[in-house]
């Protein structure tokens, strides 16, 4: 689905979002805060993460902490499935007016506007608990 | 086997009294000697008390049933001078106590002090003083000649006799004692000439205590403790310390010794936090203060004494800390901000039975009892 404002939602299931996660967020022992799979307050509900389809790992840890400049312990996925089944829409939104541009290469939101906030909480521990069972996907 | 007390058992059996000299050497037990094997129960449940409560400083009370909870029973008088055998009882049902055996560390105890008082006047390390008039009361009605023995298994015998009782009584008369505590606080100053130093402790007082180290080596010591990155971990100091009879530390006369207070995981994660900096995770992020911290610490340090797991220790995107832990069944956060509020959250993993608590004000037990209660099922 694409409208006017150059936003799509993904609807395949299987396609992974690549999310760069703070060094802070990853204790000694590798778990990964609740908090790096939701947005935060300045998030507007929408977390930031970009398409597999369009960007490799690699590249997105890259251009995170290359050409912006910011700290990441690496690049951990959930896919678009995942985030489904917990009625959160995953939407492109790399070119569209309501993000900051330039906005990062295959910028994908997931959409966490509906849940209060401790479903939205609820929801953030679940989506970390797939990325770490996936495991790191870069570097 | 009386009923569903069993009073009898070998295990129950606490410690070894014998009563010699005087009338103890005539046949029959006088009848005067229950009122103090009462009067020792009550010392020991005292002590026991105390030494919970030092162990436990967050707490404000010990747990329900704490003091009734030591029930001695003469179970026997056997021959040999007069050896009444006291017998802990304890109904089935009875809830025990959390963790250690307060009562008999408190028996143990006792022992030690009566033997240091015997032999140099003083109190052991760790005795509290809080007990010392409940300690002077004992003996009352023993004479001049007579003596109780205290042992328990293959210690030495404390002998406790009308000069053992003057000696304690002259030292509960006394304003304040010398003795050596576990405190747990921060160094917030250090002096090397002279050897002085601050200490702001971690209990509800949140009092400064002056004091001085004797020890030149021990600077160094403690310059590790008076803080990283500006501030200072939460510490166990080990002090001789000038005490009041009420318990209050007057100050210190000498460090001993100086440990985090926390298991070391846990406190090296507190220091990384602490490390933080403003614009930590963008612009205008804040980082975890210190105030937060230190409620923080004292939060986990309750967390040790409850006996639940380490939780993974984050900086919280709103500027403050967050604290998680994950079993099978739950994922538990508590959010401790820098605003000054609070709030919990225990999500069922398999279901949606989700519970959450926000507070406008830091409370700490109430956190510790909504984590307890959801990661202990």
């Amino acid at each position: 689905m694409a409208d006017g404002d150059n936003l799509e939602q993904l609807t395949d299931a299987g396609e992974l979002l690549w999310r760069n996660v703070h060094p802070s967020w990853v204790e000694s022992d590798g778990k990964i805060s609740s908090q790096a799979f939701r947005p935060t307050s300045k998030d507007e509900g929408r977390l930031s993460t970009a398409r597999s389809s369009l960007v490799t790992a690699a590249a997105h840890y890259d251009e995170h902490t290359g050409t912006r400049g910011l700290a990441s312990s690496g690049v951990w996925a959930v896919s678009v499935g995942e985030a489904m089944a917990l009625s959160l829409p995953s939407v492109y939104d790399e070119h569209s007016a309501t993000i900051p541009q330039p906005a990062p290469k295959g910028h994908t939101s997931i959409d966490f506007t509906g849940l209060s906030g401790g479903a939205a909480r609820k929801a953030g521990g679940a989506l970390r608990d797939h990325a770490e069972g996936r495991g790191k996907q870069h570097p | 086997m009386m009923g569903d007390v069993d009073i009898t058992a070998d295990d129950r059996v606490f410690g070894h009294v014998r009563l010699r000299g005087g009338r103890y050497d005539q046949p029959g037990l006088p009848v005067t000697t229950a009122v103090e094997l009462a009067r020792y129960q009550r010392l020991v449940s005292a002590v026991a008390y105390h030494l919970y409560m030092r162990a436990h400083p967050k707490r404000k009370r010990a747990p329900r049933g704490f003091s009734e909870s030591l029930d001695l029973r003469l179970v026997d008088v056997q021959p040999g001078s007069v050896v009444p055998v006291l017998s802990r009882a304890q109904a089935t049902g009875q809830p025990t106590l959390i963790g250690e055996d307060w009562h008999d560390q408190a028996r143990v105890l006792i022992n030690e002090a009566l033997a240091n008082i015997n032999r140099d006047q003083r109190l052991p390390a760790g005795f509290p003083v809080e007990a010392l008039k409940e300690f002077a009361s004992f003996g009352r009605s023993l004479q001049n000649d007579e003596a109780i023995e205290f042992s328990g298994n293959g210690a030495e015998v404390a002998a406790f006799t009308p000069q053992t009782r003057r000696r304690i009584q002259s030292l509960a008369n006394l304003d304040e004692i010398e003795v050596e505590l576990l405190v747990q606080g921060q160094v917030i100053g250090l002096h090397s000439d002279p050897q002085r130093l601050d200490v702001l402790l971690a209990d509800a007082s949140r009092r400064k205590l002056v004091g001085e180290y004797t020890d030149p080596a021990m600077w160094d010591t403690l310059r590790e403790f008076l803080g990283f990155a500006d501030r200072a971990p939460l510490s166990a100091l080990s002090i001789v310390a000038r005490q009041g009879l009420d318990g209050e530390i007057r100050a210190i006369v000498d460090v001993l010794g100086i440990e985090a207070a926390l298991p070391t995981e846990w406190a090296d994660r507190i220091a990384e936090l602490a490390a933080l900096r403003k614009g930590w995770l963008d612009p205008d992020s804040d980082d975890p203060s210190r105030e937060t911290l230190d409620v923080t610490e004292e939060f986990l340090l309750a967390c040790v004494d409850e006996g639940l797991p380490r939780p993974s220790i984050y900086p919280s995107a709103d500027g403050g800390v967050q604290l998680e832990w994950r079993t099978e069944l739950v994922a538990v956060e508590v959010d401790i901000l820098n605003s000054g509020t609070a709030s919990a959250y225990a999500f069922d993993v398999v279901g949606n039975d989700d519970h959450e608590l926000v507070l406008t004000e830091i409370d700490t037990d109430a956190l510790l009892n909504f984590a307890a209660e959801h990661l202990n099922g």
